[in-house]
């Protein structure tokens, strides 16, 4: 097997350069500290995509504008543009495509592309590499780092070594001298908790959790564990699946109340407002959820969250609502809450369904009021019809963001 | 040539096959006045995608105030509108 895996070099960020100077701009936003992020007129929003000269002065992806601005006050920030990322991404995979039919569009800027039955047309891969990453760069305006190898995993580690505008292999014989050497966190799906509990028992690069055994990151960390362990070792049999649309991975809504909720009705009702919103983005998408998850931040700032897998997938603001509102049940402890929200992941295409046995007959029913009601909202407003717990209160029937058009996020961790 | 990529009005032939072909176009000048300038030869044109915005470019020659000048137009197909590119 060949793999190649080929990630944008800072995307949002060098996508808006390339458009500006397209657009007859005569400054090149790679060549100073700037982000991307989000509105700019509101004077707030987060970093979303940096420069690497904005890197250099210490500006980390996620941190607030606020806080980028105190280093760097002279800091350009440029708007989010996500019709252009799109686009940009489509003519990634465009010129991909040219290559091999195998094509996995893991997120908005990165895609694996399975080379096996390609190489006997094309050739050497690392001469494709070149003649990819030359093309990028001339007929798209902008960089990007290229991985080879024998499976995904490896190939995605190889593309993460040495960035803007490279090419590197990671090959099985190359684990030892290239990727034991890096700090563990590096490895992909370890993350700061894990990354902290492995630092806890001397774990400190990729080398030292390959050596681990088996049975004792087992007990660590479960079936996580062991797959870590696996991917220390550069091991990987997941196929690239071929998507020509990007998938999204998760929704999720949040909100902040204006005043400590300590009532436990008013703090369902919340929650239960975030679920109606979440299930009519997550219908609207074709998608059914699987993943439930509640999140809440108390009015000393501490944060909790708790997440179940159902044993089916639904679409269902009701069903949501009912493992949602179990899940509350379990991390409130009766403290006033500021914040809090819901998230849906492990999402399935409606057009695929696994029937169960233990689905009520009012399922249907239930889908098609559910139907209903997206279809009177999109018409009428949200406002126009409503759950009864929401009358005569102050509430909203719907919480949270709906973020028109395609929200797509770059990275991020799924199967 | 230097950038100034301003839209500009533009008379164009759709060709039944093939690309358009700008006929002529009307920019306005520094100090306001409008100025008209037939699009007499066209050398090359490049289908470009920097930064997946899809655009064809022209290199272009016309006599601009009794002296042969060249320069670029450029027609952004998603946008449907033409620009002088480079002059």
């Amino acid at each position: 097997m060949i793999i190649f895996h080929i990630d944008a070099n800072s995307a949002y960020l060098s996508w808006s350069a390339a458009a500006l100077l397209e657009r007859g701009g005569t400054l090149d936003l790679r060549t100073v500290p700037s982000v991307v992020g989000g509105s700019q007129a509101s004077r707030h929003g987060i970093v979303l995509a940096k420069s690497i000269p904005a890197k250099k002065v210490g500006i980390k992806t996620g941190e607030s504008l606020f806080e980028a601005r105190q280093k760097y006050p002279k800091l350009l920030v440029v708007p989010p543009d996500y019709d252009l990322y799109m686009n940009c991404s489509d003519a990634m995979y465009g010129i991909l495509r040219q290559y091999s039919p195998l094509i996995q569009r893991y997120s908005i800027d990165e895609c694996f592309v399975d080379y096996t039955a390609s190489a006997h047309r094309f050739g050497d891969p690392l001469a494709l590499a070149e003649r990819i990453r030359e093309r990028m760069r001339r007929e798209l305006g902008f960089t990007v780092n290229i991985g080879i190898s024998c499976n995904k995993l490896l190939a995605k580690m190889a593309s993460e070594l040495e960035k803007p505008d490279r090419i590197h292999t990671l090959f099985p014989e190359e684990i030892e001298s290239k990727m034991w050497p890096l700090p563990v966190a590096e490895l992909f799906m370890v993350g700061r908790a894990t990354a902290a509990r492995l630092a806890r028992i001397n774990i400190r690069t990729i080398g030292e959790l390959a050596a681990m055994d088996r049975h004792q990151l087992r007990a660590m960390f479960k079936s996580h564990g062991e797959r870590i362990g696996q991917y220390a070792n550069g091991i990987d049999s997941s196929p690239v699946v071929p998507n020509d649309r990007i998938v999204q991975k998760g929704i999720g809504n949040s909100m902040t109340v204006f005043y400590d909720v300590t009532d436990r009705r008013e703090l369902l009702a919340y929650l239960l407002s975030l679920c109606e919103r979440a299930g009519a983005r997550l219908r609207a998408l074709d998608a059914r959820a699987s993943l439930v998850s509640v999140w809440l931040r108390t009015d000393a700032f501490i944060s909790r969250q708790h997440q179940r897998q159902l044993y089916f997938y639904t679409d269902q603001t009701s069903e949501i609502y009912r493992a949602a509102a179990a899940l509350m049940e379990e991390c409130w402890l009766g403290e006033p809450i500021r914040q809090l929200g819901v998230g849906l992941g492990s999402l399935s295409r409606t057009d695929q369904e696994q029937i169960s046995f233990f689905d009520s007959e009012k399922a249907s029913d239930l889908r098609s009021t559910d139907m209903w009601v997206d279809r009177i909202r999109q018409r009428y407003g949200d406002g126009a019809i409503m759950r009864g717990v929401f009358v005569n209160t102050t509430l909203k029937s719907m919480e949270g963001g709906v973020n028109e058009g395609q929200f797509l996020t770059m990275g991020g961790y799924g199967p | 040539m230097k950038i100034v990529a301003k839209p500009v009005d533009a008379v164009a032939v759709f060709k039944g096959t093939g690309r358009p072909l700008p006929y002529k176009f009307r920019f306005r000048e520094e100090d306001g006045t409008d100025r008209e300038v037939q699009v007499e030869r066209i050398f090359l044109v490049e289908e470009r995608r920097i930064a997946g915005i899809r655009t064809l470019l022209y290199d272009c020659q016309s006599a601009v105030g009794g002296v042969q000048r060249r320069y670029q137009l450029k027609y952004l197909i998603q946008d449907c509108r033409w620009e002088l590119y480079k002059i």
